[in-house]
């Protein structure tokens, strides 16, 4: 597809003015300068559309980038024919992602993107295209990039205190170490003869070779303590982002410390479960693709009640609402550990254990 | 300087100079260009307040200056954009004001293609189609961070060849401009003043062109004609009267000279068209009702002007011979009293003459042969002018010979007026077509015979044009002449011209092609394998370049920070990517550990990420090896 850039557009118009002056102009020389730029406008387009024509758009498919940072992996560039395209870029809508000066005929070029991501959200490539504006940019000739690749970018995340957490599960990869021994863990606790059920992997060759018979090695079991993280930033809240930063930051640090931690998207009513340090990747393309939507009370209770027992319950809000207070203050009475995370600038009620998150 | 840009709008410059008719202005700007570009630029900050100043002052000075010099100030606001280009040479410049400084030259060059300028323009107008392209690449060129701006043959020749074709088959529309009754060289002091005093400036004695004609043997294109005396000045007769003049029958018009005229300059003409001879018939579309008046001039009732103002005439080989009454006689010749000196020497030289004709003849021979011609010659005795001419300054313009031997006619009873006119320069090597130019006016002696009519005689030495030569000038001066006419004023009916010469042509292939089969067919033959080749030699894959320029920038840095650190002692393991031998020199906490990890990125950008090296980051990581180098 081919549009006139602004400047062509400026040039076109140019073309316009000096052929209505030709006129009445006694010398027809205007009208060279008219196909001089209307040569240039002509030129540039074929020559953009040759250079577009054979260039694909290689790029992963999903891209997590960190909000204000640029995406780290590379792209690829592939020129499938014989001629250089050159000047290329590559657009969706008004966002520049990357610029390559040119890709050499039936080669390739790794590029990175360009653009910082100030907004957190899912970018599709989907829709981006290939464009070239080669030589002149007069004339910008573009092809869908065809490229299924989302650009993820969560909210910029900060270092924090791992949220608290309420029962222990046996984890592997737990930081509580429980009483029994275990076949599997890290922390080796010592050896015990040979019992039946016991895999011939777990035979400790050294202590065996003693004389005492077979001897097993044990580890000490490893507790994951649990946490689940509701989070809910209300539309229009000028501390939805923040929120949602303050919720990610959390899990992320509560992942890494050992817990396993359950994200409960309420605006949204999604539910992931991560594993004590589990891929963090779906973690942070929920906080990417997380949509302000307002969910009604009847939505909400259902997730609330399908928390499990023995888990430390955390409340992460932009705006305290009365169908959060009252489920709250229900939970607590049910003998249940409520933490609620408010932004800094509100308040909870009494008994409840408070804690603030930062707006900025 | 290097910048296509800059270069684009020095073109600019000198495309507006064309409308300055000075020759000192392309030196001054040059210089200014220059000056500015080499000395002052990055030493003199300007803001816009001073750019601003720098465009109201330049044009104003430019109106003050044309009104100065008596030239058109119709351009004044292309000085004021020059000197607002200049000053903003002076500084760095967003994208945007880049663009618009080319948008400007552009205008500049807009400017001069409406001035109708001679082939000189030719140069200028081809070095705009390299500049003008080369600033677009070299704009857009900088937004990737590069500074090229080369065109590559590949472009240009298309280019150049959709600009010609575009020139050829656009179009022309042409609406013309009422020209205001009253103007015109009868009215005007242009054509007198060029005629009267050659030896000013401005435009009426400029070479600037006027008309163009075509046709053979052609003298004096008359224009108007002195023929009241009052002992001091000729003037134009103010009782002029109109009548429409016999058209011959077209059957008659074939064996008749023909002339074609194209007006380059109808506003200066005003209703006047220019002829030699007397017309038999006259056909054009931007006059209506053409007449002759009594001085044997074509006169219009109304004349506008097109692009392209083009007439033809049919002068009769045997015109009626015109009668003169009594008082038209004693008219035409009225003029002050002879001395007796002058009636002597007047006498001497008509003596031998056989008849008024005769006489006639001698006087003018006389003047031509005995006489000398100059411009600007010193100013006359005005109480008794004749006599001063003839016996003491014996020198002058046109206009003096004219006059004199219009007065000596008189004297000898011989009705007389003064044609004023233009006298075509030589005839072009390649047609049939001359120039008239502004400097081409003259005068000359016409002089009346019962038997023989209206008669003229120059009596100016050399008068009557130059001769048709082989001379550089006369060669250069043909080409002028095909700028003219196939540029300048090319116009529809060139195009149907060509047009009807391309669709011969095309008629004629086949046979053609059936008469020269054999090589015709070696054509296709060599056509087709030249195709077959290109394709299988992959000519047009120019590909490898770019890597191998890439490569070659990152082995370059990285190779000299490496042999810099092992001056230092410091060692590169063989088994150590870059990565890890920076992360090595991070933990030894060695000076200058951030130009290191620059040239270190720039180089696996380059060498693994293939992207190419920009001429900042060149120059960046120059810097840092250079800082690097000092510790």
């Amino acid at each position: 597809m081919l549009r006139l850039t602004r400047t062509g557009k400026i040039f076109v118009a140019v073309i316009v003015a000096m052929q209505i002056a030709s006129i009445t102009s006694q010398s027809g020389l205007l009208i060279w300068l008219v196909g001089l730029i209307a040569a240039c406008l002509i030129v540039n387009a074929f020559a953009a559309i040759r250079s577009v024509r054979n260039v694909r758009l290689r790029a992963p498919a999903r891209i997590l980038v960190e909000q204000g940072s640029t995406p780290r992996e590379p792209w690829e560039l592939l020129n499938e024919g014989k001629r250089r395209a050159r000047l290329i870029t590559i657009e969706s809508g008004q966002r520049v992602w990357a610029r390559a000066v040119e890709v050499p005929g039936r080669g390739s070029i790794n590029l990175l993107p360009l653009d910082v991501f100030h907004q957190r959200g899912v970018y599709s490539l989907e829709k981006a295209s290939v464009v070239s504006l080669f030589p002149f940019g007069l004339v910008k000739a573009m092809q869908a990039a065809n490229c299924k690749s989302d650009v993820l970018v969560y909210p910029k995340l900060y270092e924090t205190s791992a949220p608290e957490v309420r029962g222990l599960d046996p984890m592997l990869g737990g930081r509580q170490s429980g009483p029994r021994r275990v076949a599997v863990g890290e922390t080796f606790a010592g050896v015990r003869p040979l019992q039946a059920g016991d895999s011939f992997k777990q035979i400790h060759w050294k202590s065996s070779a003693k004389g005492g018979g077979l001897m097993v090695k044990t580890f000490e079991e490893q507790l994951a303590g649990r946490a689940v993280l509701l989070v809910h930033c209300a539309k229009g809240s000028p501390h939805a982002e923040a929120c949602l930063r303050a919720a990610g930051s959390m899990a992320l640090a509560g992942i890494e410390a050992g817990h396993q931690i359950e994200f409960y998207n309420l605006n949204e009513g999604r539910r992931h479960r991560f594993p004590p340090f589990g891929d963090t990747t779906r973690l942070l393309e929920e906080l990417a693709r997380f949509d302000f939507n307002e969910p009604s009370a009847s939505e909400i209770k259902p997730f609330i009640e399908a928390i499990r027992s023995r888990v430390a319950i955390h409340f992460v809000l932009s705006d305290l609402s009365g169908v959060f207070e009252s489920e709250i203050d229900r939970l607590i009475a049910d003998g249940k550990r409520v933490f609620v995370h408010l932004p800094a600038d509100q308040s909870g009620r009494l008994g409840w254990e408070l804690r603030h998150f930062p707006t900025e | 300087m290097k910048s296509a840009r800059l270069q684009f709008i020095l073109v600019g410059f000198l495309c507006q100079g064309l409308a300055w008719e000075t020759a000192l202005y392309w030196p001054v700007v040059i210089g200014a260009w220059a000056l500015t570009l080499i000395f002052l630029r990055k030493r003199i900050t300007v803001g816009p307040n001073i750019e601003l100043g720098a465009l109201i002052g330049g044009s104003a000075l430019s109106y003050l200056l044309c009104k100065w010099l008596g030239q058109s100030s119709h351009f004044f606001l292309g000085d004021g954009i020059t000197c607002l280009q200049l000053a903003r040479c002076l500084r760095p410049l967003s994208r945007r004001e880049k663009l618009v400084s080319v948008m400007m030259a552009c205008f500049q060059v807009a400017v001069a293609c409406t001035l109708a300028p001679d082939v000189r323009f030719l140069l200028l107008a081809l070095s705009a189609l390299i500049l003008f392209p080369k600033s677009l690449i070299e704009l857009q060129s900088e937004e990737f961070g590069q500074t090229d701006s080369r065109l590559e043959w590949t472009a240009l020749i298309p280019l150049t060849l959709i600009t010609i074709s575009i020139f050829v088959s656009v179009p022309r529309v042409a609406v013309g401009a009422p020209i205001q009754m009253g103007s015109g060289p009868q009215h005007s002091e242009g054509l007198l003043s060029s005629v009267l005093d050659p030896a000013s400036g401005g435009s009426a004695n400029s070479s600037q062109v006027l008309l163009q004609i075509e046709g053979k043997a052609i003298r004096y294109l008359k224009c108007m004609a002195l023929s009241q005396f009052d002992g001091k000045e000729w003037r134009v007769d103010e009782h002029l009267g109109l009548r429409r003049f016999r058209r011959a029958p077209d059957e008659e018009l074939a064996s008749y000279p023909h002339r074609r005229v194209r007006v380059k300059n109808v506003a200066f003409l005003g209703r006047i068209l220019p002829t030699d001879g007397t017309p038999a018939a006259i056909n054009g579309q931007f006059f209506q009702k053409p007449m002759l008046n009594t001085q044997g001039v074509i006169e219009c009732m109304s004349v506008w002007n097109t692009v392209n103002n083009q007439y033809e005439y049919w002068i009769d080989p045997k015109p009626e011979i015109e009668t003169l009454s009594p008082y038209l006689i004693r008219y035409f010749t009225q003029h002050p009293p002879a001395s007796e000196r002058l009636s002597q020497w007047l006498d001497q030289i008509t003596k031998p003459a056989t008849n008024q004709v005769d006489a006639a003849h001698r006087l003018e021979l006389y003047l031509r042969r005995n006489y000398t011609y100059r411009i600007g010659a010193p100013a006359l005795n005005r109480l008794d002018s004749l006599e001063d001419f003839l016996f003491e300054k014996r020198e002058g313009h046109c206009e003096r010979f004219a006059s004199a031997l219009a007065l000596l006619l008189r004297m000898h009873n011989i009705p007389t007026r003064i044609g004023i006119g233009y006298v075509p320069g030589p005839q072009s090597r390649f047609s049939d077509w001359r120039q008239v130019r502004f400097k081409d006016a003259h005068a000359w002696t016409e002089a009346w015979f019962p038997d023989a009519g209206w008669m003229i005689f120059d009596a100016t030495p050399g008068g009557g044009g130059g001769e048709d030569g082989f001379g550089v000038t006369q060669f250069l001066e043909s080409l002028d002449l095909v700028w003219y006419s196939h540029v300048i004023s090319f116009d529809g009916s060139s195009q149907r011209e060509i047009l009807t010469n391309l669709m011969g042509a095309m008629m004629n292939l086949p046979h053609l092609a059936q008469r020269n089969s054999f090589l015709a067919l070696v054509l296709i033959t060599a056509g087709a394998a030249s195709i077959w080749w290109r394709r299988t030699n992959k000519l047009n894959s120019p590909g490898a370049t770019a890597p191998a320029r890439i490569a070659t920038n990152a082995d370059h840095f990285y190779g000299r920070l490496l042999r810099a650190l092992a001056e230092k002692g410091i060692h590169r393991a063989p088994n150590q990517t870059p990565l890890e031998f920076l992360a090595v020199l991070n933990q030894q906490k060695i000076p200058h550990f951030e130009d290191i990890a620059q040239i270190t990125t720039a180089f696996c950008e380059t060498r693994y990420g293939e992207q190419p090296l920009s001429d900042q980051q060149a120059s960046a990581l120059e810097a840092a090896l250079g800082r690097i180098r000092e510790v």
